[in-house]
C-alpha cells in the first residue's frame, strides 16, 4: 500500500468511509499508513485503535509507568438505510448531528468499505414546491436517497437496510495558494492525519520522551458513545491530549466576542467546553510550547460545543486532559472548510507538547 | 468557625480553577490528618487512619466542593472591556452591577449593556468593565482564559448567623476542617477520606473521580441546600436554625434511606437538633459518588442557606457545627452489632 505525507495524507482521510459505527476502513488505513513505525499496536473491543511509542531519555523511568494518551477519534457524521421504497429509493436516518438543510441535492456514497454505490439525496425542484414549502427545511423523514434504481429489486441488489452512508466529497484546496482546504469529515479525521505524522516522527527522531505515549483513534464520537473513554480505561493514562475539530463562526455578521476562534490564526486551544474544563496548567504548558516553539495559536472564545473531554477526563480516578483542536468551518457538513496551515499547526504542538512534557 | 469562614470566602476558586482554596485547605488539614494528596482533576484528599486493626477499618469519604461559581474571560473588545462565560448556575439578575475580583486580584464591576430590559439580561449581554482606557490597558491586567468571581464576602447578621458568599460551598468545607478537629480528640474506628472536590458547580465531576480513586464504603456530602423559610419560598420542611439537614433526596440523588435513619437515629439518641431534607431543584456530589465504581452507600449532611448563588447567601452556623457534631457522633459511637451491623441491617431492608 502507498504511503501518504502531507495534503495527500489528510486527503485519503478525509475521503475515507467510516460513520460512528463503521470505521473499519479509517482503521485499517491507519494502520498500514503506520505500518512499522511505532512500538506496538492493538485493537481494544470497542474497535479503538491504540498506538504505542515507549518512552525513552533521562527523564524516564518505566518503574514510575508513566502515561501519556493522544486522542482523536475516526469516525464522522453519516447516515443509515432505514427502509427501501417499493420505487426504490432508500429512506435513512442520521448518524450524528447534521442540519438537515445542508442534505438536500448532495451526493451521497452508499454501502459499506468495499462495496459501494453511489447516490444522492434528492430534493423537489422548487418550481413543484408550494410558496410555503420553499420557507420550511425539509425533515429529514421526507427525505430519501436516489441510487438510480427502477425498484425495490433492484435497490435491494445494492443496498440492504441497515447499509451505512457518507458525504461524496473530494478533498479540495482553494484560496490564495490552495491555504483553505474543502472536504469532508474534517473533524477527527484531520487530527488522525496530524496524528499518524507525529507518530511517524517520533518513532524515526531521537527526542526524549518522559511518558510512554499512547495514540488512540477511537470510535463512535459523533453518537456520543466515547470511544475515547473506554481507550482510556484500557490505557489507563496520567495524562491526557484531546484532538479534534473546533467548530467557528468567523463569518459575516457574526461580531467579534461571538466567533469562537478563527481560521488561519492557528491551533486552538480550548479552556472549557460544555461539558469540560480542561487542566488549567497542562493548557498553561502547551501555550508556553507554542510560543517557544513559534507555533500559532489561538485561544477558543465560548463553551458551547461538547467534546470526548468530559469522559475522558472523568474516567476513573481522573485524567488530566488538554484540548488541541483545529478550527473548522461548516462542520458536519459535506464542504467543511480548514485552513492547511492550522493543521500544521496542530502538528506542531502536539510533538512539541508531547516532546516537552517532564514528569 | 467563623474565622474559617473569613478565610475560605476571602480566596476565589471557581470550577476548574480551585487551586487558592485547595492552598489554603491544605494548610487547614493537613495538621490534623495523616496524609494528604491532590488527585489528577485537582480535588484534595486527606486520610486520617482509623484506630481498628487492619482489615476491620472501613473507608468513609466526608465530601465538600472546593469550587464556586464564577465566570472565564473569553473576549477583550477595543475599548477594554471584558465579555465573559458563566461557570456555573449564575443568576445574571443577581451578580449585575457586582464588584468581581481576577485571579490576580484585578477588580471590576459585572454591568449589562445599557437599555438592557431586565428578564433579558443574560451571558451575552454582561460584560466587565475594569475601568482601562483602552484594550491595550485592559490586556495587561485581564487575558483572555482568566477567571473572576463576585467578591467574596462575610457579614455577622443576628446570633449566629452570617451573610456573605460563597457560603456554597466553603461552610462545607469548614464542616470538613471541624470534623477532623474533633475526630483529633475522639478518635474513630475506621479510615476516614476528606475529600475537598472540584467541579462540582459544573456537573458534580470531581467527586466522582475522587470516590472512584478511594473507593470507599460509605460517602457523605457536605453542601448547602435550600430552605422554605424565606419570603416566597416554595413549601418545604427545612429551615436557617433548624439544625443539620439530613438529606433523603435532591434532583440528582435518592440517598440510602437506612443511612439517613442512621444517622437521625444518633441525633435523637445524643438529643441534637436535626431535620430532614427533600430538596425539588438542585443538584450535589452525594449522586457522583453513588455512582462511582460499582455503586457507594451515600448521605448528606446539608446546611440550610437561603438565597444560593447570590452576592450574599445566608445560614446560621450553629447549623455547621451540627452538622459536624453529628457526623463525630455517628463515626464514633459504640457498635451494637459488630463492624457490619449497618450492612446487615440495609441488605435486610432490601428483601
Amino acid at each position: 500500500m502507498r504511503m501518504y505525507s502531507g495534503q495527500e495524507l489528510v486527503r485519503e482521510l478525509s475521503q475515507a468511509f467510516g460513520p460512528s459505527g463503521c470505521e473499519d476502513g479509517v482503521r485499517a488505513f491507519i494502520r498500514t499508513q503506520i505500518g512499522a513505525s511505532c512500538d506496538g499496536m492493538t485493537e481494544d473491543r470497542a474497535g479503538n485503535l491504540i498506538v504505542r511509542i515507549a518512552g525513552r531519555g533521562v527523564d524516564y523511568d518505566p518503574a514510575e509507568e508513566r502515561r501519556l494518551m493522544v486522542s482523536t477519534h475516526m469516525d464522522e457524521v453519516g447516515f443509515m438505510v432505514r427502509e427501501i421504497t417499493d420505487e426504490g429509493y432508500l429512506k435513512f436516518s442520521l448518524i450524528g448531528q447534521t442540519d438537515p438543510r445542508v442534505l438536500c441535492g448532495r451526493h451521497v456514497v452508499v454501502g459499506e468499505e468495499n462495496r459501494t454505490v453511489k447516490g444522492v439525496i434528492a430534493t423537489k425542484a422548487i418550481h413543484m414546491q408550494t410558496a410555503e414549502k420553499r420557507t420550511k427545511a425539509t425533515p429529514v423523514n421526507k427525505m430519501y436517497i436516489d441510487i438510480g434504481a427502477k425498484s425495490a429489486g433492484d435497490a435491494e441488489k445494492l443496498v440492504q437496510v441497515g447499509d451505512y452512508a457518507t458525504f461524496d466529497s473530494d478533498l479540495v484546496p482553494f484560496g490564495k495558494d490552495g491555504r483553505y482546504i474543502k472536504g469532508k469529515a474534517l473533524g477527527g479525521r484531520l487530527a488522525c492525519a496530524a496524528l499518524i505524522e507525529v507518530i511517524r516522527y517520533l518513532h524515526a527522531s531521537s527526542c526524549e520522551l518522559a511518558y510512554d505515549v499512547y495514540f488512540a483513534f477511537t470510535c463512535n464520537r459523533e453518537i456520543g458513545i466515547s470511544g475515547a473513554s473506554v481507550a482510556a480505561f484500557t490505557v489507563n493514562p496520567t495524562l491526557a491530549i484531546l484532538t479534534g475539530a473546533t467548530a467557528v463562526n468567523d463569518l459575516p455578521g457574526v461580531s467579534p466576542e461571538a466567533r469562537v476562534a478563527a481560521l488561519g490564526e492557528g491551533c486552538v486551544l480550548s479552556l472549557a467546553d460544555r461539558q469540560t474544563l480542561y487542566d488549567a496548567g497542562l493548557t498553561r504548558f502547551a501555550a508556553r510550547c507554542a510560543e517557544e516553539g513559534g507555533i500559532r495559536y489561538q485561544i477558543k472564545q465560548g463553551d458551547s460545543d461538547t467534546s470526548d473531554g468530559a469522559p475522558l477526563q472523568r474516567s476513573m480516578a481522573g485524567v488530566r486532559t488538554v484540548s488541541l483542536s483545529v478550527p473548522v468551518r461548516y462542520t458536519h457538513s459535506a464542504a467543511c472548510v480548514a485552513s492547511y496551515e492550522d493543521y500544521q499547526a496542530l502538528l506542531n504542538l502536539c510533538k512539541a507538547v508531547i516532546c516537552g512534557l517532564k514528569p | 468557625m467563623l474565622n474559617m469562614m473569613k478565610t475560605l470566602t476571602a480566596c476565589r476558586g471557581i470550577s476548574g480553577y480551585e487551586k487558592g482554596v485547595s492552598d489554603k485547605l491544605l494548610m487547614m488539614i493537613s495538621p490534623l490528618t495523616d496524609r494528604t494528596w491532590v488527585d489528577p482533576m485537582g480535588s484534595l484528599l486527606a486520610l486520617k487512619k482509623g484506630t481498628a486493626p487492619e482489615g476491620e477499618r472501613r473507608k468513609i469519604m466526608l465530601c465538600a466542593h472546593m469550587d464556586e461559581i464564577g465566570f472565564l474571560v473569553t473576549f477583550i473588545d477595543d475599548n477594554g472591556f471584558v465579555r465573559v462565560t458563566p461557570i456555573g448556575g449564575i443568576n445574571f439578575i443577581a451578580a449585575s452591577y457586582a464588584t468581581v475580583t481576577f485571579g490576580n486580584g484585578t477588580k471590576g464591576v459585572l454591568v449589562p449593556e445599557t437599555g438592557t430590559a431586565p428578564a433579558d439580561i443574560k451571558a451575552d449581554k454582561v460584560y466587565v468593565d475594569i475601568g482601562a482606557k483602552d484594550k491595550k490597558e485592559a490586556e495587561r491586567k485581564v487575558k483572555v482564559g482568566d477567571f473572576c468571581a463576585l467578591e467574596g464576602s462575610l457579614t455577622r447578621l443576628c446570633g449566629r448567623r452570617v451573610a456573605g458568599r460563597p457560603m456554597d460551598d466553603r461552610i462545607g468545607c469548614a464542616v470538613l476542617v471541624r470534623i477532623a478537629q474533633l475526630l483529633g480528640e475522639t478518635p474513630c474506628r475506621d479510615d476516614v477520606y476528606f475529600v475537598f472536590s472540584v467541579q462540582e458547580e459544573v456537573g458534580l465531576r470531581g467527586a466522582r473521580t475522587a470516590a472512584f480513586g478511594i473507593s470507599p464504603d460509605i460517602g457523605l456530602v457536605y453542601d448547602v441546600t435550600g430552605t422554605g423559610d424565606s419570603i416566597g419560598a416554595k413549601p418545604m420542611a427545612c429551615s436557617v436554625g433548624g439544625g443539620a439537614a439530613i438529606k433523603l433526596k435532591d434532583s440528582s440523588v435518592i440517598c440510602d434511606r437506612a443511612l439517613a435513619e442512621e444517622l437521625a437515629g444518633v441525633a435523637k439518641e445524643k438529643g441534637m437538633k436535626y431535620q430532614f431534607e427533600i430538596l425539588a431543584a438542585g443538584g450535589t456530589d452525594t449522586a457522583s459518588i453513588q455512582m462511582s465504581g460499582a455503586g457507594v452507600r451515600v448521605g448528606a449532611l446539608s446546611i440550610p442557606t437561603r438565597y444560593i448563588h447570590s452576592g450574599t447567601e445566608v445560614l446560621d452556623l450553629n447549623d455547621a457545627e451540627a452538622c459536624a457534631a453529628l457526623t463525630v457522633a455517628w463515626l464514633t459511637r459504640e457498635e451494637k452489632s459488630g463492624g457490619n451491623g449497618t450492612d446487615a441491617e440495609a441488605g435486610a431492608e432490601a428483601e
